[in-house]
């Protein structure tokens, strides 16, 4: 009789010390997120300077640049999965992958060879277990984005896009992310990189950044040093590298938002357990005494 | 008097912010001055010092690795890749 009473205390126990982790996974993720949408919205002024200064160009000149000009017939595409290192985060990196393999499948339908490149852990684990081919693969540090992993991205994607398509270059380039809305609503997103829309600077849409409406309409002619292809030579590398950098920084406060979500969950949940098997201890513990009362009780009788 | 609306930025953080008379850079032409009312210009930066003449007097110079420089009705926009200050103005 006494062993189901330890049954449910051995679980008690033990639901108590998940729920310990799943509070301190909680707090570490709380603590941290706030720096990094800090270093979302440190992010912010450079965007905003490049895509001006972008966007300044293709108003003012018709430029045609490799980055920016359309392939009519595209023949290969890269794309980039950003997922976690760890689990643990809900449904965070499944999410994306689910995305990932819409966008895979539309690829392959089309027609296009597609190359891939993974960020996190659990994209690699993924397509390993799939025993698929991917084409490089970044880990370590999802949660927290870091200037040099975007600068690798870059040159790596860059090298691709400028490549011919003989010598294994990429027509387009894919960032499947999940964009950071709030700390409740994080959504999985596909981002076409390159080539680049360039929009003009007076149409510009909410797609950069949302305090980005200070700007002005200009109408001013800018004078570009030392020639305007020179410049936009120089200022695209830049604006992608941006671009992957806040890619970067909204994975990385998606997967602490997500993470923090999840635990608070499992917390939750781990209490309940608790008071659910404290009820049944007590009640296997008064079924005990009860038998034991009513043995005694009829031996007195049978007296 | 006009004065010009400054603001230093990196990939990762915004380094300065603020009002200045004056901006100084060094672009692939040459040094540039900027004075409150300079035509709209955009340049590229190559290494040398930069200086900003700060509205309430002080000043903020140092090195700047690589970037550029935009400039607009009076707003400045100095984008950096990497910038090394002389002295301990960066925090501001």
């Amino acid at each position: 009789m006494g062993a189901q009473i330890r049954v449910y205390r051995q679980k008690i126990t033990s639901t108590s010390s998940m729920k310990k982790i799943f509070k301190a996974m909680e707090m570490i993720a709380t603590s941290r997120i706030n720096k990094s949408r800090q270093s979302l919205e440190a992010a912010y002024p450079y965007a905003n300077a490049l895509t001006r200064a972008v966007s300044q160009i293709a108003s003012q000149h018709n430029i045609s640049h490799p980055l920016t000009s359309t392939v009519d017939d595209v023949r290969r595409s890269a794309v980039v999965i950003f997922t976690s290192d760890r689990g643990l985060a809900g449904s965070y990196s499944s999410n994306v992958l689910k995305r990932a393999e819409g966008l895979l499948e539309m690829l392959n339908s089309e027609g296009r060879e597609v190359r891939v490149y993974l960020v996190g852990r659990k994209a690699k684990a993924y397509f390993d277990f799939r025993r698929r081919d991917y084409d490089e693969f970044w880990t370590g540090d999802t949660d927290n984005a870091n200037p040099e992993r975007a600068e690798e991205l870059t040159e790596r994607l860059l090298g691709d896009i400028s490549a011919s398509y003989d010598d294994g270059g990429v027509d387009e380039i894919h960032l499947v992310y999940t964009a950071f809305k709030s700390m409740v609503t994080q959504e999985p997103r596909v981002l076409r990189l390159l080539p680049l829309e360039v929009v003009d600077a007076n149409d510009l849409g909410d797609e950069v950044s949302e305090d980005y409406q200070d700007l002005e309409e200009t109408n001013n002619n800018f004078e570009f040093e030392p020639n305007p292809e020179e410049f936009l030579n120089e200022i695209l590398p830049r604006y992608i590298k941006s671009r992957i950098y806040s890619t970067l920084c909204h994975a990385a406060s998606s997967e602490l938002a997500s993470r923090q979500r999840a635990m608070k969950a499992a917390g939750d949940n781990a209490d309940e357990l608790i008071k659910k098997y404290t009820r049944l201890m007590n009640n296997a513990r008064q079924a005990e005494i009860t038998t034991e009362l009513t043995e005694i009780v009829s031996g007195a009788e049978a007296l | 008097m006009a004065e010009l609306i400054v603001e230093v930025v990196a990939l990762d953080r915004k380094i300065w912010a603020g009002t200045a008379k004056m901006v100084r850079v060094r672009t692939t032409e040459g040094d540039i001055g900027i004075l409150p009312g300079h035509e709209s210009v955009a340049g590229l930066l190559k290494p040398g010092e930069f200086a900003v003449e700060r509205v309430d007097g002080g000043r903020l110079s140092g090195h700047i690795d690589s970037g550029f420089i935009s400039v607009d009705s009076n707003r400045v926009t100095v984008v950096a890749d990497e910038v090394n200050f002389d002295g301990q103005s960066e925090s501001e």
